[in-house]
C-alpha cells in the first residue's frame, strides 16, 4: 500500500474512532435515573420565595395525612441535579422544616419550583422563616406515604448531618410581605408558571 | 410420516390408550359443508402450510388441502370460490356461487403431500377496507370465506368444503391502519379528528380530548382514558388520540397527579373519568353528549400512571365514591406502559378485566433491573387475574412511548427511538382495543402471531436492514374467563414431577438435573449469570408474588420433557391451539453460545403411541434472544423476555400423520441438535390448549 493510501486509511480510522466515541459520549451523557444514594442531602440554594394566601383551602396531597392548607410559599430552588431530577421510580422527598414540598413541574436540570404549605400567623403573614428552616432531600419514599412521624425521623437524620436552611442566592427575591392572594389553588398556576419560566432552563 | 420417534420414555411407561379408529371427515358434523381451515400461507418446514385468520391487504391469498389426511380430497378437481363473508348466507340458501364469487378457480388436487396442494387464489387484490359497526366505529378487516365445490354443481352443499361459517369468516383482509393518512396529523383511520381541551377547574382535572369530527352522525363510542407518568404531560399522547379517534373512539388524556405517588395517580384516573362523563354536556359545546359509551371504557396509563390505572381498577372493585357514573364492569381493558410497581401485591393488583402491558427494553427509568423491584413491569401483568397481553420492544426507552419530545430516557444498544416505537404502538393498540371491546376476529392474529412472522401493514419489518433493531416480543395468555385447558402453569401444582392438570411430568436423563421450578424472580439483584441463581433474569414475580415457571437447559445432546395428559383431558378436538410461553435465560453461557433465536420442537403423542412433531421455528420465529443491554451486573443481556408460541393442533395431523386428537396422551418438548438449537437455556410456562375467542364479549 502506498504511503498516501496508508495516510488516508489512518485518517478514516481516526475519524471513525472519533465518531464512535462521540456516539458513545452522547449515550453516556444521558442522565442517570437510578435513585440517588447517600441521603439525606442538602446544599440547596434559594432563588426566589413567593408567599401565598388562598381564600379556599386545598388538600396537600404530598403527605399521608393530606392536610388542608391555605397558605405557604412558592419556592424556586437550585439543587444537585441528581437529587432534583424527576423520576418514575423513587425520588428523594423534599422537606421544608416539618412539611413536605410539592414538586410543581418536571425537573430535568438543577432547578425546581415547589410549593410548601405553611400556617398563617396571627399577623396574617405566612408563618415560615426560610432563613432558619432546614430544607433538604430526605430518603427515598413516595410523599403520599410520608406522615408526621416520618418527617420527624427525617428531620433528625438531616440535623445529624448538619443540614440547615437553603443558602440565599445572589439575586434572591424574598417577598414575604407581598403574599400572592388568590381564591383557589388553581389560581396559583400562573404564578408557578412565572417562577418556572424565570428560573428553569427549558 | 413424522420421522421423530415418540420419546422413548413414553413407549415403556405410558399405557397405550384405546385404539380409536380415525373418523372419516364427513361424519364429523351435521349434513352440510365440511369445515376446514384453508386460508393461510406456505411455509418451508412441516407442517408446510400455516393457516391464518388475517391477511394484510396486498398479501396473496393461499389455500392448501391435505389429501393425505383428507383422503376424500385426493385426486379431485374442484371449483374454489372466494366469497365476501356477508354473502355466505345467500350461498347457504341456494344462490349460485358463481353469482357471489369474487374469485373462482378450478383446482386439481393430487394424492400427495400438502406441499403439492397449495394454491394461490388471489394475488393480493382482496379489499380490507374497514367498515363501521352500528355505532359508527370502524371495524378492522373484511371477512371472506372459501368454498371448495367438490361436486362442481355451483352450489354450496353437503360434502363441499367451507372455510368460514355463521359465527366467523374464514379469514379477514385488513388494510393499513398504521400509516398516517393525512399530513400533519396522527390520523391513520378514515375519520378526521377534532381535539379540544377541557378545564375541570383544578391542576389535575385538565383534559385533552380527541374524537371523530363527525361525531354528531355516530352512535355511542367507547372511551379511552390516558393517564400519563411522573414528569410527563397530558398533552403528550397525540399519537394515541389521533390513532384511536380516527377509527371511531373518544380519547381523553388527563393531567395526572403522579408526584405524591400511585394512590393520588389512581385518584386522578378515577376522578377524571367521572368528571369527563359528567361534563359531556359542556365539553366541546356538548358535541359528545350522547356519543360516549360509558359501558365500554379503556384505561391506559404510562409509568406511575401505568400503575395508577391498575390501582384505580382495584379501588373501583372495592367501591369508591369517586365513580358514580361508571362501574367496574364498564372498564373493559386496562393497559400499562412501562408501569412501576410501588404498591405491590394486593394493592396494585389487577383484577379480572383483560390486562395489557408495554415494556421498553432500553428503559432507563423503569428499567427492569433485578435490583429494583419497583422497576419491573411484568409484576403487574402476572398479578392480573384475567386474560393477559404483553408487548415488549427491544431498544425502546421510557420516553419513546409518549409524543412529548425530549429524551428517550433510554440506555442500551440498538435504540429504536420514538418514531419506530409509535409505529409498533399503532400496530398493536388498535387491534388490542378492537379485540377486547368488540371481539373483532380480524384482530386476533396481530396479538398472537410472532412479530417477525406477521404484523400490521405499515409497521416496521424487522427483515429490512433499517429495522434490524425493531424486535418485538408478544405474550398472550388467555384467562379463566376464556375457554382453555391448562396443562401446566407451574403454580397450582408445585411438584416438579406433576403438572397443573394432574399428569406426570418426565424428562430425559440429561435434562432432568437441569430442571428447576420456582417463582419467576431473579434471586440476587443482578443479571450476572450464577449457578446459585437458577431464575437469573426472571422479573415476572415481585415480593410476595406467586408467578412461577420452569427453567431447563440442554447442550449438544437431544433431550425431552414430557407432560402427560391425565385421563379426561385427552380429547383435544374441541381445542384449536397448543399455546405456551418461553424465554431465553439472559447471560447464560448457553444463551450466549446460541446467540440467536432458540428453536426446538413440540410433539403430541396419542394413545396408540403415534407421534407428530413440529419445530416452533417452522412458522418463522423462535424464542428471541435477550436484548443485548449491559449493566445490572456483569455481562450483556437484559431481562428474560417471554413470548408466546401458538401451534394449531390441526397442524400435527398434516401429511397423513395418523395422530388421534381425540386421545392425546402426552405433549413433549424436544430439545437439541435433532430438534433445533443445539444448546440453550430456557424458561417455560403457561402450557395450555385454547381456542380463538369468537364471540363479542
Amino acid at each position: 500500500m502506498k504511503p498516501a493510501a496508508l495516510l488516508l486509511l489512518a485518517a478514516l480510522l481516526a475519524l471513525g474512532f472519533l465518531a464512535a466515541r462521540g456516539t458513545a459520549d452522547r449515550q453516556a451523557a444521558e442522565p442517570s435515573f437510578a435513585p440517588p444514594a447517600d441521603l439525606p442531602r442538602g446544599g440547596l440554594e434559594l432563588l426566589e420565595a413567593v408567599p401565598f394566601v388562598l381564600d379556599e383551602p386545598f388538600v396537600h396531597e404530598w403527605r399521608a395525612e393530606k392536610p388542608l392548607a391555605r397558605a405557604g410559599f412558592l419556592l424556586a430552588l437550585r439543587a444537585d441535579a441528581d437529587l432534583a431530577r424527576t423520576r418514575e421510580t423513587f425520588e428523594p422527598v423534599l422537606y421544608v422544616g416539618d412539611q413536605t414540598a410539592e414538586r410543581c413541574h418536571p425537573v430535568t436540570d438543577d432547578t425546581l419550583v415547589v410549593l410548601v404549605p405553611a400556617p398563617l400567623g396571627a399577623d396574617g403573614r405566612v408563618a415560615l422563616e426560610l432563613d432558619s428552616t432546614p430544607i433538604w432531600f430526605g430518603t427515598l419514599e413516595l410523599p403520599e406515604r410520608v406522615d408526621a412521624a416520618r418527617i420527624a425521623h427525617e428531620r433528625a437524620l438531616a440535623e445529624a448531618r448538619g443540614l440547615g436552611p437553603a443558602a440565599r442566592g445572589p439575586r434572591v427575591r424574598f417577598t414575604a410581605d407581598q403574599a400572592v392572594r388568590a381564591r383557589t389553588r388553581w389560581e396559583l398556576e400562573p404564578y408557578l408558571e412565572d417562577l418556572i419560566a424565570r428560573h428553569v432552563r427549558r | 410420516m413424522d420421522l421423530s420417534p415418540a420419546v422413548p420414555w413414553l413407549l415403556c411407561v405410558l399405557p397405550a390408550g384405546a385404539q380409536q379408529a380415525l373418523r372419516p371427515p364427513a361424519a364429523r358434523g351435521e349434513p352440510g359443508p365440511i369445515a376446514r381451515e384453508l386460508a393461510g400461507k406456505p411455509i418451508g418446514a412441516y407442517p408446510h402450510f400455516q393457516t391464518v385468520r388475517s391477511l394484510n391487504e396486498g398479501e396473496p391469498l393461499w389455500i392448501a388441502v391435505d389429501p393425505r389426511s383428507d383422503a376424500f380430497l385426493s385426486r379431485r378437481v374442484v371449483d374454489a370460490y372466494v366469497l365476501a363473508h356477508e354473502d355466505l348466507p345467500a350461498a347457504r340458501t341456494g344462490t349460485k356461487l358463481g353469482q357471489l364469487a369474487i374469485t373462482l378457480r378450478a383446482l386439481a388436487f393430487t394424492s400427495g403431500s400438502i406441499k403439492e396442494n397449495v394454491f394461490q387464489l388471489d394475488p393480493g387484490t382482496l379489499k380490507g377496507t374497514a367498515r363501521p359497526d352500528a355505532q359508527g366505529i370502524m371495524q378492522l378487516g373484511r371477512g371472506y370465506d372459501v368454498v371448495l365445490d367438490l361436486d362442481r354443481d355451483g352450489l354450496l352443499g353437503a360434502g363441499d368444503v367451507l372455510d368460514g361459517g355463521a359465527a366467523q369468516a374464514g379469514f379477514h383482509v385488513v388494510e393499513d391502519f398504521v400509516t398516517v393518512r393525512r399530513e400533519n396529523t396522527r390520523e391513520t383511520g378514515p375519520y378526521a379528528v377534532s381535539e379540544v381541551f377541557f378545564n375541570g377547574g383544578t391542576t389535575f382535572t385538565q383534559q385533552d380530548i380527541y374524537f371523530p369530527s363527525e361525531v354528531a352522525g355516530l352512535g355511542r363510542l367507547p372511551l379511552v382514558v390516558v393517564s400519563h407518568g411522573n414528569g410527563h404531560n397530558y398533552q403528550w399522547y397525540d399519537h394515541i388520540g389521533g390513532l384511536l379517534a380516527s377509527w371511531g373512539y373518544v380519547v381523553m388524556s388527563h393531567a395526572n397527579n403522579t408526584g405524591p405517588g400511585i394512590e393520588t395517580a389512581s385518584t386522578s384516573t378515577l376522578r377524571n373519568t367521572e368528571l369527563f362523563l359528567a361534563s359531556l354536556a359542556t365539553i366541546a359545546g356538548g358535541a359528545l353528549d350522547g356519543h360516549v359509551d360509558d359501558e365500554r371504557i379503556v384505561w391506559l396509563g404510562h409509568s406511575r400512571g401505568g400503575e395508577g390505572v391498575v390501582r384505580a381498577y382495584q379501588r373501583l372493585s372495592e367501591g369508591t365514591p369517586l365513580a358514580t357514573r361508571y362501574a367496574l364492569e364498564d372498564v373493559r381493558l386496562v393497559s400499562s406502559i412501562a408501569p412501576t410497581d410501588f404498591l405491590g401485591r394486593g394493592v396494585s393488583d389487577m383484577g379480572a378485566a383483560p390486562y395489557h402491558l408495554w415494556t421498553g427494553g432500553a428503559d432507563a427509568d423503569v428499567n427492569g433491573c433485578a435490583d429494583c423491584d419497583i422497576c419491573q413491569t411484568f409484576h403487574l401483568l402476572e398479578r392480573a387475574d384475567g386474560t393477559r397481553f404483553s408487548t415488549s420492544l427491544h431498544g425502546a426507552g421510557h420516553g419513546d412511548f409518549h409524543a412529548g419530545g425530549g429524551s428517550s430516557v433510554a440506555s442500551g444498544p440498538c435504540r429504536i427511538g420514538r418514531s419506530a416505537t409509535h409505529l409498533v404502538m399503532r400496530a398493536y393498540l388498535l387491534p388490542l382495543v378492537q379485540h377486547v371491546l368488540h371481539g373483532n376476529p380480524a384482530c386476533f392474529d396481530y396479538l398472537t402471531r410472532q412479530w417477525e412472522e406477521f404484523r400490521a401493514l405499515g409497521a416496521p419489518d424487522p427483515a429490512l436492514p433499517e429495522n434490524r433493531c425493531v424486535v418485538v416480543d408478544l405474550m398472550y395468555v388467555p384467562g379463566p374467563e376464556r375457554a382453555r385447558l391448562v396443562l401446566d402453569d407451574f403454580q397450582s401444582q408445585p411438584a416438579l414431577e406433576r403438572s397443573s392438570a394432574g399428569g406426570a411430568v418426565r424428562a430425559s436423563l440429561g435434562l432432568a438435573p437441569t430442571l428447576f421450578e420456582g417463582r419467576l424472580d431473579d434471586a440476587n439483584g443482578s443479571f450476572t449469570a450464577s449457578v446459585n441463581d437458577r431464575m437469573n433474569g426472571m422479573t415476572l414475580a415481585g415480593p410476595g408474588d406467586t408467578s412461577a415457571g420452569l427453567v431447563l437447559e440442554w447442550s449438544a445432546r437431544d433431550e425431552w420433557l414430557l407432560f402427560e395428559l391425565p385421563a379426561g383431558a385427552r380429547d383435544l378436538r374441541s381445542w384449536r391451539t397448543l399455546s405456551f410461553r418461553a424465554a431465553q435465560s439472559t447471560r447464560d453461557e448457553l444463551t450466549e453460545l446460541e446467540a440467536g433465536d432458540l428453536d426446538f420442537a413440540v410433539q403430541l403423542v396419542d394413545g396408540a403411541r403415534r407421534a407428530s412433531t413440529i419445530r416452533i421455528g417452522a412458522y418463522g420465529g423462535g424464542i428471541e434472544e435477550p436484548y443485548q443491554r449491559r449493566g445490572c451486573g456483569q455481562g450483556q443481556g437484559w431481562a428474560n423476555e417471554f413470548e408466546t408460541v401458538r401451534i394449531a393442533l390441526a397442524d400435527f395431523g398434516r401429511e397423513g400423520r395418523a395422530l388421534d386428537l381425540g386421545d392425546v396422551v402426552a405433549v413433549a418438548f424436544l430439545f437439541g441438535p435433532s430438534h433445533g438449537s443445539p444448546a440453550g437455556r430456557l424458561g417455560l410456562d403457561e402450557i395450555l390448549f385454547d381456542s380463538d375467542p369468537r364471540s363479542d364479549p
